[in-house]
């Protein structure tokens, strides 16, 4: 019972203390109520005088207006009555209702744990959304809300215009990013490529500072190749001009671009004078100027052609010989013409008396042909011939027969006179009387017209000589003085001691000659009168002589006088002299 | 009887000749250089001249046949020029001064026989 009791007093002091504690909390109610009504009358005035959007709705899934605030007439053109009492959701943007309803659903949530407690505020929740306005344009609201007993409250401001500013900015912004994006990927590209081509650029320099040592030393070389070059150039240069013969180059259109002395010479001009100048303006003789006006092409291969000019001192003129010729590149491209001509005056009167000569040999030759062949068949074919002319024809053939084999003597002496080879002298101890003797004997008979004359010394005079070849002298020498002799003139012979030589002077009464033709007497081929075919001879007695002569270290001269006569002389060492008393025959 | 001059200023050449066509039934008649040449054909005017071209003195055998064949008188002899040469120029020369024919030494009797009847028959 005791327990009963304690239970009881402690169930009325619980009681009285939830009494107490309900009065406390009445008195707390009623200063709650108190306050909000204070607040609630702060809060209309807030919200009636706010340019921000408060609105007002049930809490459940289809929330409806309960309140809007007059800003709602100035933003969205609303009035109370257009809103009271509407569906929220009909103004939401269709894309937002979904968004505003999870949202709501939230504080739908917190009406159910309301029982526990009911005045609790869910913190606000920010959302933002697009609510059409009276005109039915779409407004962008960033609401609070907040839920108070059973009801939502929004509490709005329009970012419409903050949005669009936001999205134009941002519209900007990624503008401005892409730009700097492109920017940045061109300039990285950009960078890229500088980087690349610094790379190249380093390799190159390089290469350059590699290039430029090699170009150095290669200018070096080329300055030493140059310089020897010009060294080789000076040297082909003063060859060229210190030939013997004249020279001319010049370009492919004939202007004169070198010029040796000899030439210059020649044609009495210089170099300097008429270099660069057409060959041909410095030619004035026409004649000349046909042979002188040559092309390239012209001359291609060598062209060969002679020229005279008149000697510089002397009337005659000489005649030269020039060949042109192309001036080739190492391409084989023409790069000129070069004209080198020489003096042949002389060499063409060689040529001139050798061709005269192996006339006269042709006509000296078939001279004793003519009889030997005649005759000989002549006294083939005939019978009546009597002894007398039989004979007569036999001695002319025979004598013929001499004469050419002496011809051919002549010939071959010459021969070997000038092709170096000479004679080979027998020399033998000969007594020089003698040798003359003989040939006058035979000379005495064969030539029975003319007077000839002795005056030999007497002392025997003994010489050491080829034998033969000091007759062969005689006997041209005398055979000279007959044929140019008239019948029966005087032939003399003199011989002389003089000294340690032994002179010889023969003399005729002949036709003499010219100091010219005197001058010219030991020339080879040369003959006093060459249309005088009767006058047997090739022209090369008298240089025969005078060579043989010469060979025994002995002298000959000549004098003579046209139409007066000649006088040969000449002496040869003598090498044992025997004394005998001079002798004078006839 | 036709008469014939030899002139060659060779004594051997001119007994060839007068050897070999005096055998032929012919008068030979003989000149021993270019002027004699002349005087004899302006006397004897033989029907052929066998003329020498390389004789001495002031006038040779081209030169001789020259002045024979300018002269009305001695024109009508026929020339042969003997030569001893052969070169195309003398034989060039002789035909320009007037020559009919030439003829080279040396030469064979006989054919010269053959050319001199060859000359006067033409």
């Amino acid at each position: 019972m005791k327990d009963n009791k304690i239970k009881k007093d402690d169930e009325i002091k619980r009681l009285k203390e939830r009494i107490r504690e309900l009065e406390k909390a009445e008195a707390e109610h009623k200063q709650a109520e108190q306050a909000l009504q204070k607040n609630t009358e702060k809060y209309r005035f807030i919200s009636e005088n706010t340019s921000s959007l408060i609105a007002v709705t049930t809490l459940d899934l289809m929330p409806k207006y309960i309140y809007i605030s007059p800003s709602h007439k100035n933003i969205m053109g609303y009035s109370p009555e257009d809103l009271i009492g509407k569906k929220t959701m009909d103004f939401i943007h269709p894309e937002d209702k979904k968004k505003l309803l999870q949202l709501l659903t939230k504080y739908i949530g917190i009406k159910t744990r309301e029982n526990i407690k009911k005045d609790k505020l869910l913190e606000g929740l920010t959302i933002e959304y697009r609510v059409k306005d009276k005109k039915g344009n779409w407004h962008c609201l960033e609401s609070i809300i907040n839920h108070y007993e059973n009801k939502i409250i929004f509490i709005s401001n329009d970012i419409t215009e903050r949005k669009r500013t936001d999205e134009e900015l941002k519209k900007h912004h990624d503008n401005l990013e892409k730009l700097v994006k492109k920017r940045t990927f061109i300039l990285e590209e950009k960078t890229k490529e500088i980087n690349e081509s610094q790379q190249a650029l380093s390799l190159l320099l390089e290469d350059v500072n590699e290039s430029r040592a090699e170009l150095v030393a290669k200018t070096d070389e080329l300055n030493i190749s140059l310089k020897n070059t010009e060294d080789e150039k000076d040297k082909i240069d003063a060859i060229l001009k210190s030939i013997g013969d004249g020279l001319i180059v010049t370009d492919l259109d004939n202007r004169i671009i070198l010029m040796n002395h000899i030439a210059e010479d020649l044609l009495n001009i210089r170099l300097n004078e008429v270099l660069n100048k057409p060959l041909l303006s410095i030619i004035t003789e026409e004649n000349l100027r046909k042979k002188f006006d040559f092309t390239a092409s012209k001359v291609k291969g060598g062209y060969q052609f002679d020229f005279e000019l008149l000697g510089k001192n002397t009337k005659n003129s000489n005649i030269y010989d020039a060949k042109a010729s192309v001036i080739k590149d190492k391409k084989d491209r023409a790069m000129g013409i070069i004209i080198v001509f020489r003096d042949v005056t002389q060499e063409r009167e060689i040529d001139r008396l050798k061709s005269e000569f192996i006339s006269t040999a042709a006509h000296e030759l078939r001279t004793p042909l003519t009889s030997i062949q005649g005759f000989s068949e002549i006294l083939k074919i005939r019978d009546d011939l009597d002894d007398e002319k039989k004979k007569r024809f036999l001695t002319y053939i025979n004598n013929q027969a001499v004469n050419l084999g002496n011809i051919i003597s002549d010939l071959l002496d010459i021969s070997r006179i000038e092709s170096g080879i000479g004679f080979s002298l027998k020399k033998e101890k000969c007594k020089i009387n003698d040798c003359i003797l003989r040939i006058f004997s035979i000379y005495k008979i064969s030539h029975p017209n003319h007077s000839f004359y002795f005056y030999l010394p007497d002392k025997e005079t003994e010489v050491f000589v080829d034998r033969v070849k000091m007759e062969q002298i005689i006997e041209n020498i005398l055979s000279n003085a007959v044929k140019y002799s008239p019948h029966g003139s005087e032939i003399r012979i003199k011989g002389k001691v003089l000294g340690n030589k032994y002179m010889v002077t023969l003399e005729d009464k002949g036709i003499g000659m010219t100091p010219e033709q005197v001058k010219r007497i030991y020339e080879k081929f040369f003959r006093g009168d060459s249309s005088d075919t009767a006058t047997e001879g090739t022209g090369l007695g008298m240089s025969i002589v005078k060579y043989i002569i010469e060979a025994h270290k002995g002298n000959i001269w000549v004098e003579s006088k046209l139409g007066k006569g000649t006088k040969v002389c000449f002496t040869i060492p003598i090498s044992i002299r025997l004394e005998k008393d001079d002798k004078k025959k006839k | 009887m036709k008469k014939i001059l030899i002139a060659d200023d060779r004594a051997e050449v001119r007994e060839l000749v007068e050897i070999t066509l005096r055998a032929e039934d012919y008068q030979i008649l003989q000149a021993k250089n270019g002027q004699q040449s002349i005087d004899v054909t302006r006397k004897e005017k033989p029907d052929l001249i066998i003329m020498d071209i390389m004789m001495p003195g002031e006038i040779d055998g081209i030169e001789a046949t020259r002045i024979l064949k300018n002269d009305p008188v001695t024109k009508g002899s026929i020339i042969i020029m003997l030569t001893s040469k052969g070169q195309k120029e003398d034989i060039k020369k002789g035909y320009e001064a007037g020559a009919e024919d030439y003829f080279v030494k040396p030469f064979s009797p006989l054919d010269l026989i053959k050319k001199v009847e060859e000359v006067l028959e033409k």
